[in-house]
């Protein structure tokens, strides 16, 4: 296990007290909380102060990240003989019951802020992270609920796609054990996601402990960019170009969807940005049996190098036409 | 590509649609049962239902709920003060989602 030096993170000395932690942690806080701060890498810089926070603000988490001694950052180390102790007084240490003292775990792939998290997650339910009660009787803990982002393209979105993540979960084992796991979790996503919706996969989750139920796993979904189309919610944004004359005269033109190209008809005086909606041919909307609707934004193209026959043609219509869209700014 | 059309009942977006009952609310966001009827009680969420066995709440607010319960923890705020937190989250959320929509209708 790396060993992470949370005084040198919060920028205060060894012997600091609950107070000087508690001033130097609402600082640093209010400088690199992702939900305030505009710093460079604010998140990393944030979890890690609030790894440390957590840790030396509880008084015993801290008595026991004393006892690991002081070591550089990032230097592997063995928490001491009997150093659990701190966390369930009265147990004997270790060798008592042989229920993975933290000394004898295979702690290679642990990081010490899972370490803490999860022994303090054991403690607070008034049990012990190796799944025994303080007497020696086996309890029930549910799984943790985890998240994870999920970036999907909009044709898996619209027709419904299966993902097969690889996530990385602490989890305590049936003998006790702390282990951070590498779990393939393969989770159908229905069809109709759309960005910024979360999805619920019941079970997913951490395992449970002694026969509980596993945690939950949360997918915040999110759509990577289309060569074509924008999504707002369940409706979709294309970009139609027309011509001059086509805006003026109105035509029927062929517009791709998801699901094949249909005909729109362009009404005759139809100006740049509006829009023509295509009822139902935008994100299905699931459990309703609705879609939402595909908005095309008229955009008026102008050939940019135009040959003689069609300048010749545009002078005639400038000389023909008293239209003047500038009228009301004279 | 296959079709999901009848996919896992159990699978649920959370999303601006779906309702969530009070215990999911508790999971969901991280308030305990105390702070949660006292956030009531300060305007901050409006559950639908009368009685709290009734009481459901949109799942969108659950996970803006999520993150005013962090910064409660991590600035140590009050009932007021996260209500407050949580009114301005729900308030930046909607500003950007209209953001985004009107995003999308700029001409590229």
């Amino acid at each position: 296990m790396k060993y992470k030096d949370y005084y040198a993170t919060l920028g205060i000395e060894r012997n600091a007290s609950d107070e000087d932690i508690k001033k130097a942690y609402r600082r640093l806080a209010r400088k690199y909380h992702p939900d305030v701060s505009k710093e460079k890498d604010a998140e990393e810089k944030f979890k890690a102060m609030a790894e440390a926070y957590q840790t030396l603000s509880d008084k015993e988490k801290r008595a026991a990240y004393d006892q690991l001694g002081s070591h550089s950052p990032g230097e592997e180390f063995r928490p001491p003989p009997g150093w659990e102790t701190h966390f369930r007084p009265g147990s004997g240490g270790p060798g008592s019951g042989g229920n993975g003292s933290a000394a004898d775990m295979d702690l290679g792939g642990i990081d010490l802020g899972d370490l803490f998290d999860m022994l303090g997650r054991g403690q607070r339910g008034g049990r012990h992270a190796d799944g025994f009660a303080p007497g020696g009787e086996k309890f029930a803990m549910r799984g943790q609920d985890f998240e994870a982002g999920a970036a999907l393209s909009i044709e898996d979105a619209y027709r419904g796609t299966e993902l097969s993540l690889d996530l990385s979960m602490p989890e305590i084992a049936a003998d006790g054990t702390l282990q951070r796991n590498a779990r393939t979790v393969r989770v159908r996503v229905p069809r109709g996601a759309t960005d910024g919706q979360r999805l619920r996969v019941p079970g997913k989750g951490g395992a449970g402990i002694n026969g509980a139920l596993p945690g939950d796993l949360y997918l915040n979904i999110s759509l990577r960019p289309h060569r074509l189309f924008r999504i707002s919610g369940h409706d979709l944004y294309l970009d139609l170009p027309v011509t001059p004359w086509e805006a003026a005269l109105g035509a029927s033109v062929e517009v791709p969807t998801l699901e094949g190209r249909v005909a729109v008809s362009v009404p005759p005086g139809s100006k740049a940005g509006q829009k023509l909606r295509i009822t139902g041919k935008g994100m299905p909307r699931p459990g309703t049996g609705g879609a939402g609707n595909l908005y095309c934004l008229l955009n008026i193209a102008v050939p940019s190098n135009p040959g003689e026959r069609e300048k010749a043609l545009y002078k005639e219509l400038a000389e023909a036409s008293a239209f003047n869209p500038r009228e009301h700014l004279a | 590509m296959s079709d999901f059309n009848a996919s896992d009942p159990l699978l649920q977006f959370l999303d601006d649609q779906a309702r969530v009952a009070l215990e999911d609310m508790l999971a969901l966001s991280g308030f305990s049962m105390v702070e949660l009827i006292a956030l009531v009680e300060h305007g901050a969420f409006d559950p639908e239902g009368t009685t709290m066995e009734t009481w459901t709440f949109s799942a969108r607010s659950a996970f803006v709920a999520r993150r005013a319960a962090g910064l409660r923890s991590e600035f140590g705020l009050d009932t007021t003060g996260t209500s407050v937190v949580f009114g301005l989250l729900e308030r930046i959320e909607e500003l950007e989602r209209r953001l985004r929509e009107l995003e999308c209708q700029l001409l590229r």
